[in-house]
């Protein structure tokens, strides 16, 4: 049996590699995705053009002025007058404004707190909230006058972010591709290995070899896991040596993990395959799992913001627990004593996938 | 160069037909919009619902009780209380909490002498929502400070959010969604369908019989083009009425937009199909080139403004980008002139490029 699996696994691959559609499913989108989505899918506020209006003209709110223009966040845009701001925010030119009203010295003089107006551009409200979190970041630091106080001071936070000290999405993004793009990989692969038979009409071909049923099944499953596991291991690779994201936890328990996740999206894979009549087909079959699959996951947004319904959805979607085990190893420095709890899932799924991908496979195939 | 109604009807039917008859384009057509209306729709969010975050306090006071009541009171936080550090920082480490505030042991007795303060640790494997958990929790402290008659800070900010004024995510994601889905009805589908014609020959065959280059290329056109304007018809009913996003500008500008918009899909997707005549490429071809841009590079959920300069520069190439900030604009913001004039003129200019780009495909010869 091992002969004839061996003989049948080196074919697919051989075929795959020389066929330019397939090579093209498997190998361009790797590396577009990775690079794409690392500097692309961003949360990150760094830069962004802030308007600043000071309408008080003093020493102390030209150094407030100072302090904002110090800070990497923001990129200042100086206004001179009130219709200026509201043209800057319309146009999109900012995603906000700072106002320093009048009297700002003299109220801090007088010890009273100092009026700041932020105005922000909901359009973008994801980065107007973090423009608003740094500014005040920035205001809770700003004591220019050191005053005897007659009341107890309120007492400041010292903030602290594990993990990932500077807030970057590149840290939440990146080892996440590891997943994506295994997956996709992996369903690339499995799912146009029926169809294209179909297709060309080999099918029949395969069927009078003396090849079991169970044989073609693994033949058709495992050329598609191994390049996944491969491509895994390059964003692995690239993610630590490129990016410089740190691998905190064991190499291992992601290895293990990502063979149980590649296995279980194989068994889907299988299933459209088998169920297809072209590749065509397969290719918007693989689709409709694909985008529902990485919207639900959690990779770009998190899956607690979602109504409770649809968290309930996501329990089925093998990414979702995958992208935990690859953040939790790379950032959180987790085991397996920690993330079975992702991993059996997973495992559970697959056993599902599998079974249903073999009835399916004997139905339509054999 | 006439157009005859009566065969260009014909082609029409053909194409419709064409569409609905095979599973592939069928499920693209109608079936997709529809999905991903509902998947991004209520998958997609930005605005965290429920913040876990525990309390250390070590020893209880009226400060540190106050303090919890405060955050108790929030409805952005479900809050537990720990007098160990340990076991709250182990939860925090394996993702099960938010962020650990955190009191000292003499809490009271600094705070009268003027040197307490309070730690805040966030979980920042998930940076957004950390940020927005500490903008939160800042939030809730000057509330307790200013109840505990303290000193106040010595700047008061006063913030206030344009257009959008609870700050929902879902009111800036759902118009943008709009430029994804005609991504897939526009060029995808066009693509898929139309490359077929000329994989398979019938595209020759159609050269062969009398209908003329304007009818056969109106007659590829116009099915993709009327389809995808239902779709953003369908976008925008569903945005307003089911996802409540307020629509403060004009509906005629919206259809503008979504007509050009819709235009440069299909005139893509008619070229590439054109190049290639080969389905399974087109189709990659279009995923790679419009549906990945759309999602990533269009400002429709990543900020272009927080991109680097490069990638900030190709954005500029990328028809979702002036789509969706036209969309973003005319749903919360209004018609704003300047705005509008630009974004639509250059859609405009991409349009008219893309379906000279697409009709020039239709060239009645063999090669």
């Amino acid at each position: 049996m091992w002969r004839r699996l061996a003989a049948l696994v080196r074919k697919e691959l051989l075929v795959f590699l020389q066929d330019p559609r397939a090579r093209i499913v498997v190998l361009a989108p790797p590396v577009i995705q990775l690079f794409v989505f690392a500097y692309a899918a961003t949360f990150d506020v760094r830069h962004v053009p802030l308007a600043v209006l000071d309408r008080d003209r003093t020493g102390l709110s030209r150094a407030f002025i100072a302090r904002l223009e110090g800070a990497p966040d923001f990129r200042l845009v100086r206004a001179s007058a009130e219709a200026e701001l509201r043209r800057l925010i319309d146009r999109q030119r900012v995603v906000g404004a700072v106002v320093i009203r009048e009297g700002f010295a003299r109220e801090l003089l007088a010890g009273r707190p100092a009026p700041v107006q932020l105005l922000l551009d909901g359009r973008g409200s994801n980065t107007a909230q973090a423009v608003a979190t740094y500014l005040r970041r920035i205001a809770a630091d700003f004591r220019p006058l050191e005053t005897e106080a007659e009341r107890p001071r309120a007492p400041p936070l010292a903030v602290r972010a594990w993990f990932n000290p500077n807030l970057e999405s590149v840290a939440f993004v990146v080892p996440a591709l590891v997943a994506m793009i295994t997956m996709v990989a992996v369903m690339g692969v499995t799912g146009l290995a029926i169809a294209r038979e179909r297709e060309l009409g080999t099918m029949d071909q395969l069927m009078v070899t003396p090849l079991r049923p169970l044989e073609l099944a693994l033949g058709k499953l495992l050329p598609g896991v191994l390049l996944g596991l491969v491509e895994g291991a390059l964003v692995v690779a690239v993610a630590i040596l490129w990016f410089e994201i740190p691998l905190r936890g064991p190499l291992l328990t992601l290895a293990l993990a990502l063979l149980v996740f590649a296995v279980a999206v194989a068994g889907v894979g299988l299933m459209i395959s088998a169920l297809v009549r072209t590749q065509q087909q397969a290719m918007v079959a693989l689709f409709f799992f694909i985008a529902p699959a990485a919207i639900l996951s959690g990779f770009a947004t998190p899956i607690d913001n979602m109504p409770d319904w649809l968290q309930q959805v996501t329990l089925i979607n093998p990414l979702r627990y995958m992208i935990t085990v690859v953040r939790g190893v790379f950032l959180r420095g987790l085991g397996l004593e920690e993330l079975a709890g992702e991993i059996w899932p997973m495992a559970l799924i697959g056993l599902i996938t599998l079974t249903l991908a073999a009835l399916v496979f004997r139905r339509h195939v054999t | 160069m006439s157009a005859s109604w009566r065969r260009l009807r014909a082609l029409l039917r053909k194409e419709w037909l064409q569409i609905l008859r095979d599973p592939s384009s069928f499920a693209i057509a109608f079936l997709l919009p529809v999905l991903l209306l509902v998947i991004i729709g209520f998958g997609v969010s930005l605005d965290p619902r429920t913040l876990r975050v525990a309390v250390v306090v070590p020893t209880p006071s009226a400060a540190s009780d106050e303090l919890i009541a405060a955050l108790k009171g929030s409805p952005w936080f479900q809050v537990e209380v720990a007098r160990a550090r340990q076991p709250a920082e182990a939860r925090l480490a394996r993702g099960e909490l938010h962020a650990v505030l955190a009191l000292d042991g003499e809490f009271a007795g600094r705070l009268a002498a003027g040197t307490a303060h309070i730690q805040l640790l966030l979980d920042g494997v998930d940076a957004n929502t950390a940020r927005l958990t500490e903008g939160y929790l800042r939030g809730v402290v000057a509330l307790w400070a200013a109840r505990q008659g303290w000193q106040p800070a010595p700047l008061q900010i006063e913030t206030r959010m344009w257009f959008n004024t609870a700050a929902e995510s879902r009111d800036f994601l759902i118009p943008g969604l709009t430029a994804v889905v005609l991504t897939l009805t526009g060029a995808l589908l066009t693509a898929m369908v139309v490359a077929r014609a000329w994989e398979r020959g019938t595209m020759e065959g159609l050269f062969a019989s009398p209908a003329r280059r304007l009818e056969i290329f109106l007659g590829a056109f116009l099915p993709y083009l009327l389809m995808g304007f239902a779709a953003s018809a369908l976008v925008a009913a569903a945005a307003v009425w089911v996802f409540q996003v307020p629509l403060r500008g004009s509906l005629p500008f919206l259809a503008l937009a979504a007509l050009l918009y819709v235009t440069i899909m299909a005139g893509w997707g008619l070229a590439v199909s054109a190049a290639t005549r080969h389905q399974f490429l087109a189709a990659q071809i279009v995923l790679y080139s419009s549906l990945l841009p759309s999602f990533m590079l269009s400002g429709f959920l990543f900020d272009i403004a927080s991109m680097p300069a490069w990638l900030q520069a190709l954005t500029l190439l990328v028809p979702a980008r002036w789509y969706v900030s036209l969309q973003q604009t005319l749903f919360l913001a209004g018609d704003v002139a300047a705005l509008l004039l630009r974004d639509l003129a250059v859609l405009a200019l991409m349009a008219l490029a893309l379906a000279l780009l697409a009709y020039r495909g239709f060239r009645k010869r063999l090669d």
